[in-house]
């Protein structure tokens, strides 16, 4: 096992914006290709127990991904992110989004925008995601719709599960 | 406010900036009674806001956890091939 890899989870008040930086034990272009090939994403993107399935994709600038993060007992969370700007294989920004299984946007959850950068870190590669909301508004709509949302279950008990994990990734 | 600025090395007017931000988004309240103005923690939402970025923090960690294991069985293959 090689030295811990970097994860930084900073919330900036002032901007609206959440910051995630993390390093992943491989290049540069294997990082990216996992971030936007549907095959690719559908192994990784939604968090445990949750599984990822993609009903469309197309990763170009005006293109988007529809996918839904899917719990054990089948309960599915619709989300599309629509891709504003890429440039292979350093950075693509896009606007996140909950919508329904045909891909409508629901108009009352706030959208942010993420712009997502990879940059070498030696032998590894540090992805940064900046999430940011357009005003204080729309953070404390997204808390208070997002504590709501038939996932903060699922969310609050991953904490757990992390925890024992990380005692079995130690092991390794 | 004057009483709430005072252990902070920051001018007046930069720290009802602070206060202001704190405001608008929800965690603090302030009331003005003549020249007084006085702010009340909101602990409701300052909890929710607090288990809500815990939830984002976790939903990263353990997708990132699993990228990890993707990432290493795609450079396994690479490796066998």
């Amino acid at each position: 096992m090689t030295a811990e890899l970097r994860f930084d989870f900073i919330v900036d008040k002032e901007k609206n914006s959440i910051i995630v930086k993390r390093e992943f034990a491989a290049g540069r272009q294997l990082v990216w290709d996992c971030h936007t090939k549907r095959e690719l994403l559908d192994r990784w993107f939604a968090p445990k127990p949750l599984t990822t399935k993609t009903k469309h994709m197309e990763f170009k600038q005006g293109g988007y991904w529809h996918y839904a993060m899917i719990t054990p007992d089948g309960q599915a969370f619709w989300n599309r992110l629509d891709y504003q700007a890429i440039n292979p294989i350093d950075n693509y920004a896009a606007l996140d989004g909950f919508c329904d299984e045909a891909g409508i946007v629901n108009p009352d959850m706030p959208r942010a925008r993420w712009d997502v950068a990879f940059t070498d870190a030696k032998e590894r590669t540090l992805v940064t995601t900046v999430v940011l909301y357009n005003s204080a508004d729309d953070v404390q709509k997204a808390i208070d719709m997002g504590l709501k949302d038939g996932l903060a279950s699922t969310l609050e008990r991953l904490d757990e599960l992390l925890l024992t994990m990380g005692e079995t990734a130690e092991h390794v | 406010m004057g009483e709430l600025a005072e252990p902070f090395a920051m001018a007046l007017p930069s720290f009802m900036k602070h206060v202001g931000i704190l405001e608008r988004t929800g965690l603090i309240r302030s009331r003005k009674r003549g020249r007084i103005r006085t702010c009340t923690l909101e602990q409701k939402n300052l909890a929710a806001a607090e288990r809500w970025f815990a939830q984002q923090r976790s939903m990263w960690a353990s997708r990132y956890q699993n990228l990890d294991s993707l990432l290493e069985s795609l450079n396994g293959e690479k490796r066998d091939s």
